[in-house]
C-alpha cells in the first residue's frame, strides 16, 4: 500500500501540500481514465474494422460462430473487465487521495483509514 | 424480400386457447401497476426534489435505475428484431451501446460534480446568456420527440398483437389507450417514483431474458452452436446473416455506412438527456461513477441476454415468421415466448404474460423518462429562465402541463405516422445526440477555450446537417424501408448522417471559439469544480 502522506523533517519549513497532492490526484485519475479508454478503444476499432470487411467478419472461428460474432463476445468482456478495474482503481486510489485533500482544505484531521476502503 | 416482410399480415402468435388468460392477467398487472403508481404520485412542489430526487440516490439504487433507463423499448425490441432479422448488424449494434457506457462512466462524475441537470446547464458551463439555454431545448425536443413517437408506436403494435388484432387500426387504438396511460403516469410521477419501478423492471426483465435464453438452448439440446446455426438457416438471408451490411438496406459503401452508424450509436447513447438527468440525482461524483459501474454490469449482463434472446428468436421462429408480424421484428421476444414451449401448456402462457408485462413496463418507465427529461429542460431551461425567476410551485406546474402537451404531441404523431416506415427518426434522434450534443459536453469539459459562437455554431450546425442529410438519405428514399419507398431523392447515400455530421460538428465548435468575429464575445463563465 502507497501512502501519498510523506512526513517532513523538523527543521524543513512548513509548506502547503494541497496543491501537491491534487496535483497527484489529478495525474491518478488521467491515467486510470486514459488505461481504460485504451483498454476499450482498440478492440472497438478491431472491430469497426471486422464490420468494415465482411470476408474478415465472416470467417469461421468455431462451428458457425465467426471472427466477427467472437470479437464481439471479446469486447464485452474486455468491457466488463476494465469497468471493473477502473472502478476498483478509482475506489482505491484516486478517492482515497481526494478524501484527504478535502479533509485537508477543511481542516478535519484525516482519520487513518485504508485506501482501500 | 423486403416487400414481403413489409407486408405485415394479421398473424396471430399467441392462439385462442392461451388469449384470455393472457389478457387477464395482463391487465390485472396494468391495473396493479397503475395502482402502485398512483401511490407513488408525489405533490411535492420542490423542482431539485421532483427533478432529481434532490440527488438523494444510492449508487446501488441509482446504478439500477440507469440500467433501466438503457431497458428501452428501442433496445429490448428493436434491438432484438434486427438481431433476430440482419443477424450481425444488429449484434454490433447491441455491443456498441454497450461499449458506450464507458464513455458515460468517464463522463459521469464530472457531469455529477458540475452540478448540472439539464443539456441547458451543461451548455451554460462555457457560455452566457439564453442562446445556449435555447439551443439545449432545441436540440433535447429533436432528440426526445422521436424517441417518444417510435417507443409509444411499439408499445401500441405489442398491445395489438396481444389482443389478436394486427390491423392498423386496431394498432392505432392500441398506441392511444397504452400511451394515454403512459402519459397520465409521467404527468403524476416524480424521478424518485419512476425510479423504483425502473429498478423493477431491470429485475423482472433480467429474470425473463434469462428463462427465455434458457428455453431456447433447451429446445436445441443444451448446444449453443446449433442454435445459432438454426438462426442462420432460417433467416431472411442465410448467406449474408453473419455479415455486415444487411441492416443497411443498400449494398454500396457498405464499410463507410457501418463506419457511420457505430460513430451515432457510441455517441448518441452517451449524449441522452434523461440519462444526464439520471447521473444528476447521485449524491455526489463518486456516487454517480459508482452508479455508472453499477449499471455497466447490468447492462452488460441485459445486452449479452438480449443477443441470445435475438438469435433465438431467429432459431425457433424463423426470420419469415418474425417480418411478417413486423417489418422490423420488433415483436420477436413475445413471439419467442409463444413458440419456445409447445402450444396449449400453461407455461406457455405464463410466459407470454410475462413478457407482455415485462413490455407494459418498459414502455411505461422508458417514455415517462424521456417525456420527463424533455419536460425537466422546458420548465427550467426555457418558462424558469424567460421572465426571471418564478415560484416553485408555478414551475412544477410548467413540468407538468409540458409533460401533457408533449404526450399528447407524441401521441397524435405516433397515430399520424403508425402506417410509415420510422426506422429514419430513431436514426434522427440518436444523430441529433451525438452531432449536437456530444462535441459540446466535451469541448465543456476538456477545452477552456470553448465559448459561446463555438456552442451555437456546433449545436445549429450539427442540427442543420442532421436534418438536410437525413432528409436526403436512404431512410427517407429510395428503399423498401424509406418513409417514401417509392420516391427517389437519396443522394446522400448513407443510412445516418453521423460520418458527416459528427466531425462537422466538432469542427465547427472548434472554429467558432477560435473566431474572433465582429461582436464582442460573451465572457466566458468560470467553470465550477471538476470542469476545469
Amino acid at each position: 500500500m502507497r501512502s501519498y502522506f510523506v512526513p517532513k523533517p523538523p527543521d524543513e519549513p512548513v509548506t502547503d501540500v494541497r496543491p501537491q497532492h491534487a496535483d497527484i490526484h489529478r495525474h491518478a485519475v488521467h491515467r486510470a481514465q486514459l488505461v481504460f479508454l485504451a483498454l476499450n478503444a482498440v478492440p472497438f476499432a478491431v472491430g469497426v474494422v471486422l464490420s468494415c470487411a465482411a470476408e474478415l467478419a465472416e470467417a469461421p472461428v468455431y462451428g458457425r460462430l465467426t471472427l466477427g460474432l467472437g470479437w464481439g463476445i471479446l469486447q464485452l468482456g474486455v468491457f466488463a473487465g476494465s469497468v471493473w478495474w477502473y472502478e476498483n482503481r478509482a475506489m482505491r486510489v484516486c478517492d482515497h487521495i481526494e478524501r484527504h485533500l478535502m479533509s485537508g482544505a477543511s481542516g478535519v484531521p484525516l482519520r487513518p483509514t485504508s485506501p482501500g476502503r | 424480400m423486403t416487400w414481403y416482410l413489409l407486408s405485415s399480415s394479421g398473424h396471430d402468435p399467441i392462439g385462442s386457447a392461451a388469449r384470455g388468460p393472457v389478457l387477464i392477467a395482463f391487465f390485472v398487472f396494468i391495473g396493479l401497476a397503475l395502482l402502485w403508481v398512483l401511490t407513488l404520485a408525489t405533490h411535492d412542489d420542490h423542482p431539485e426534489e421532483l427533478y432529481i430526487a434532490d440527488r438523494s440516490l444510492s449508487p446501488v439504487f441509482n446504478g439500477f435505475a440507469m440500467a433501466g433507463e438503457h431497458i428501452s423499448v428501442l433496445t429490448l425490441f428493436a434491438t432484438t428484431g434486427a438481431i433476430a432479422l440482419f443477424g450481425y448488424d444488429g449484434y454490433a449494434s447491441a455491443v456498441d451501446s454497450v461499449i458506450a457506457l464507458g464513455l458515460l462512466l468517464l463522463l459521469a462524475q464530472k457531469i455529477r460534480n458540475s452540478g448540472r441537470y439539464t443539456l441547458g446547464d451543461l451548455f451554460s458551463l462555457r457560455a452566457s446568456g439564453a442562446a445556449p439555454r435555447i439551443a439545449a431545448a432545441v436540440v433535447t425536443l429533436a432528440v426526445t420527440l422521436p424517441m417518444l413517437v417510435l417507443q409509444l408506436r411499439a408499445g401500441g403494435i405489442i398491445a395489438a398483437m396481444l389482443i389478436g388484432m394486427s390491423t392498423d387500426a386496431a394498432q392505432v387504438l392500441c398506441t392511444v389507450l397504452m400511451g394515454g396511460l403512459v402519459v397520465c403516469f409521467a404527468a403524476v410521477a416524480d424521478f424518485k417514483g419512476t425510479s423504483r419501478i425502473h429498478v423493477v423492471k431491470v429485475v423482472i426483465t433480467l429474470v425473463t431474458l434469462a428463462v427465455l435464453t434458457v428455453l431456447s438452448l433447451r429446445k436445441f439440446s443444451w448446444d449453443a452452436g446449433s442454435l445459432l446455426s438454426a438462426a442462420v438457416d432460417k433467416s431472411v438471408a442465410p448467406e449474408d446473416y453473419l455479415g455486415p451490411g444487411l441492416w443497411a438496406h443498400i449494398s454500396s459503401l457498405v464499410p463507410l455506412n457501418m463506419i457511420s452508424d457505430h460513430l451515432v450509436q457510441i455517441l448518441g447513447t452517451v449524449a441522452m438527456p434523461h440519462l444526464i438527468l439520471r447521473i444528476a440525482a447521485s449524491r455526489s461524483g463518486r456516487s454517480a461513477r459508482r452508479s455508472m459501474s453499477i449499471a455497466a454490469g447490468l447492462t452488460g449482463a441485459y445486452f449479452l441476454l438480449m443477443i441470445a434472446a435475438g438469435f433465438a428468436a431467429a432459431a425457433v421462429v424463423g426470420g419469415w415468421g418474425i417480418g411478417m408480424v413486423d417489418a422490423n421484428g420488433q415483436a420477436s421476444p413475445i413471439l419467442l415466448a409463444s413458440d419456445v414451449l409447445p402450444n396449449g401448456s400453461a407455461t406457455r402462457a405464463a410466459l407470454i404474460t410475462v413478457v407482455a408485462c415485462v413490455a407494459f413496463l418498459v414502455v411505461l418507465t422508458t417514455v415517462t423518462s424521456v417525456v420527463f427529461a424533455a419536460a425537466v429542460s422546458l420548465a427550467h431551461d426555457v418558462f424558469a429562465r424567460a421572465d426571471g425567476p418564478r415560484t416553485t410551485t408555478r414551475q412544477v406546474r410548467v413540468l407538468r402541463l409540458a409533460i401533457v402537451a408533449l404526450g399528447v404531441m407524441g401521441l397524435t404523431l405516433s397515430a399520424a405516422a403508425h402506417r410509415y416506415s420510422l426506422e429514419f427518426l430513431a436514426i434522427f434522434s440518436m444523430s441529433v445526440a451525438a452531432s449536437c450534443v456530444a462535441p459540446v459536453v466535451v469541448y465543456s469539459f476538456f477545452w477552456k477555450g470553448f465559448n459561446r459562437r463555438g456552442l451555437v455554431w456546433s449545436v445549429y450546425g450539427g442540427l442543420l446537417l442532421c436534418t438536410v442529410l437525413t432528409m436526403f438519405s436512404p431512410t427517407m428514399s429510395g428503399s423498401a424501408y424509406a418513409l417514401m419507398p417509392g420516391a427517389e431523392f437519396n443522394w446522400y447515400p448513407f443510412r445516418s448522417p453521423g460520418l458527416v455530421s459528427v466531425p462537422a460538428a466538432f469542427l465547427l465548435g472548434w472554429l467558432g471559439s477560435r473566431n474572433p468575429g465582429r461582436g464582442p464575445v460573451h465572457a466566458e463563465r468560470r467553470v465550477e469544480q471538476g470542469v476545469s
